[in-house]
């Protein structure tokens, strides 16, 4: 009987632990859903700029939780800023602007939104420039990132 | 015979020189009769008015009153971008005020000769994004009135401009040439225009600025405008939420808003307010030895005279009103553009601020709005830690008092003043800690207006003083495009 007790608390554990954190360390990488989040910076799904701290913003439903995930050659995962996943949760405006940090040349990044039961991706990429004409031609090699 | 003779001359000597005496200590205020007591009550006392424009001819400011440029053309606040990094300086900054006066001299080299040319938004957009330096103004300025503080005539060429909120330098290479971008509020069209100059010294500011703040050599980019989120182009489509200014700035570091005390300057009935009561009498020109004076029910000082009034209220608020006109306190007779009357005036503000012992705060000029045939009213606010003061007072006459200082000017004379004798003192206590997204977050829990054609145009911070509770509360103003300002509590 204590057994069964046991494991029934795990079991009810792990789904909250799971409710508590919806999104989860990696991702799959491409766009899906509709409806929890719009970016309006960038602008487009791919996009150069010369700053090496991006501002990813946009419009989100009040209370969905945003996390950003970064390719690594592996795959996508969980964007760290000091020490911390770069995750967070929109106010009642439904506002946001995020700074990141990201590399020279190109960033392939996803934003996931979550809300209840819900879940949204969108997948853009970044190329960051210096001043290098090199860089400025790298800039034009988009490679798959899925 | 000959000492009878003496005897009368002296005699006559001692009553012309009494009679002198008793006159000059009634024409000039000594107390000779009781309190309450009006020795003219039915004409003016012409003496009191020739003492008035002795002291209106004197009263130039000459005493280090003078309305200077930071109190006319105040910033809300300084961006810069340089070397990668995109800071804010804000006018507790000891960069401040020299960025300000650097800028007050650059704009004079513009007054003087510059070349304008017209611009795309996209080409504005550039320059906002370059190494610049963007100068945000809580109103309109008019380009005449800056023009007029530098005692010039605006040229030909910069008559398409009117007015402007933002100026924005460009921080190039050039030691020749300076490149100043801006809006026209009037009609919306954009300009470039250059002049021969310097931006080195500009350059130099901004830089230590932006390397003195807390990011050190990292790259930056906590204060983007409004246009790089493209913020500008929300609508009710995208899901209830207005479009902002594309100039504005969306600060990602939260701001520490800190606990502000008032502390009532002006008392009645202490030995030290005294000696300041009568300066200030002498200021507006009451004449003690005619004016009745009594202590109302509220404990108010009161020094009625026929044509004017002086009300000195318990919780620091000083009112004066002139029956008409002509009455009033005299300001410059020659003053007829907005500059001139604002100097006027500002010059007298600043002249009654300075006999209040105790203020701290720096005064700076808020506004001017027509209320009538020749009537101006001319508002001014204390700024606590660089943050404007607004003010919530129920008059007795059920107006509400929402500025430190209102003059209304009626044909050069004031005709009535008042102003909250008030030090507003910040405290290390942080109250909020804020970001622009999370007063966004507030604005629009309490915005009940209309959605379609409304615009946000700005968003600042201001401390409200509740005269009637005596407490200092920080909160968001939002002004709208419909002219509406939405005030809200700073939660955090």
């Amino acid at each position: 009987m204590l057994k069964k007790i046991s494991m029934l608390m795990a079991v009810i554990f792990v789904v909250f632990s799971l409710t508590a954190f919806a999104a989860p360390y990696s991702t799959y990488g491409g766009s899906y859903g509709g409806g929890l989040v719009t970016v309006t910076n960038p602008a487009s799904s791919t996009i150069s700029s010369y700053d090496a701290v991006h501002n990813i913003s946009g419009y989100a439903v009040a209370g969905a939780t945003l996390t950003l995930y970064r390719f690594d050659g592996n795959g996508y995962n969980m964007m760290y800023a000091n020490g911390a996943p770069v995750s967070w949760t929109v106010g009642s405006s439904g506002m946001f602007v995020k700074p990141v940090a990201l590399y020279r040349g190109q960033n392939h990044l996803i934003l996931r939104a979550d809300y209840g039961e819900s879940s949204q991706q969108y997948r853009f990429t970044i190329t960051v420039l210096s001043s290098n004409l090199l860089d400025l031609i790298n800039s034009f090699n988009f490679e798959k990132a899925d | 015979m000959k000492f009878k003779e003496n005897m009368k001359n002296l005699v006559l000597v001692l009553l012309i020189v009494s009679s002198m005496t008793l006159t000059w200590n009634i024409w000039f205020s000594e107390e000779l009769w009781p309190n309450g007591y009006n020795s003219f009550p039915y004409e003016e006392n012409i003496f009191s008015s020739i003492g008035r424009k002795i002291l209106s001819y004197f009263r130039t400011g000459g005493d280090g009153t003078v309305f200077h440029y930071n109190q006319l053309f105040y910033p809300k606040q300084i961006r810069i971008n340089i070397n990668g990094k995109k800071e804010l300086v804000l006018s507790r900054s000891e960069y401040f005020s020299s960025i300000n006066n650097q800028v007050k001299d650059i704009l004079e080299i513009f007054i003087e000769d510059s070349t304008v040319t017209e611009i795309s938004e996209e080409e504005l957009k550039k320059a906002y994004r370059a190494a610049s330096v963007y100068i945000d103004y809580y109103d309109d300025i008019s380009l005449q009135m800056v023009g007029a503080y530098f005692g010039k005539n605006i040229p030909g060429e910069l008559n398409p401009i009117k007015e402007f909120k933002h100026l924005v330098f460009s921080l190039g290479n050039s030691t020749q040439e300076i490149n100043l971008f801006l809006t026209d509020s009037t009609t919306g069209k954009n300009y470039q225009l250059t002049a021969k100059g310097d931006i080195s010294e500009l350059a130099k500011k901004a830089s230590s600025a932006a390397g003195d703040t807390v990011t050190g050599g990292v790259q930056s980019n906590n204060y983007p405008f409004s246009f790089e989120s493209n913020f500008d182009k929300l609508s009710q489509e995208t899901g209830t939420r207005l479009p902002i200014d594309p100039y504005a700035i969306i600060s990602l570091v939260p701001a520490n808003i800190k606990a502000v005390e008032g502390e009532i300057l002006l008392h009645v009935g202490d030995s030290q307010t005294a000696a300041t009561l009568s300066r200030l009498i002498e200021e507006f020109s009451i004449n003690l030895g005619s004016a009745r004076r009594f202590t109302d029910s509220v404990g108010a000082y009161n020094y009625v005279e026929n044509f004017a009034t002086l009300k000195i209220n318990p919780g620091g608020l000083m009112e004066y009103s002139a029956t008409n006109a002509e009455k009033g306190i005299k300001l410059d007779k020659n003053a007829s553009g907005e500059y001139d009357l604002v100097k006027s005036v500002g010059d007298f503000v600043n002249l009654i601020n300075s006999i209040v012992p105790g203020n701290t705060n720096t005064l700076v000029y808020h506004n001017v709005s027509e209320i009538g045939k020749d009537k101006y009213k001319f508002t001014f606010n204390y700024l606590a830690d660089g943050v404007p003061v607004m003010i919530r007072k129920t008059l007795s006459n059920g107006e509400v008092m929402e500025n430190s200082v209102e003059v209304v000017v009626e044909k050069n004379n004031i005709i009535s003043y008042r102003q909250m004798f008030v030090n507003y003192r910040t405290t290390d206590q942080v109250v909020a800690s804020v970001s622009t997204i999370e007063a966004m977050d507030g604005f629009y829990s309490v915005y009940q207006g209309a959605w379609e054609n409304v615009e946000i145009d700005d968003f600042y911070l201001v401390y409200e003083y509740d005269g009637d509770r005596g407490i200092v509360l920080p909160k968001w103003v939002f002004n709208l495009s419909t002219g509406e300002n939405i005030l809200f509590h700073v939660i955090g």
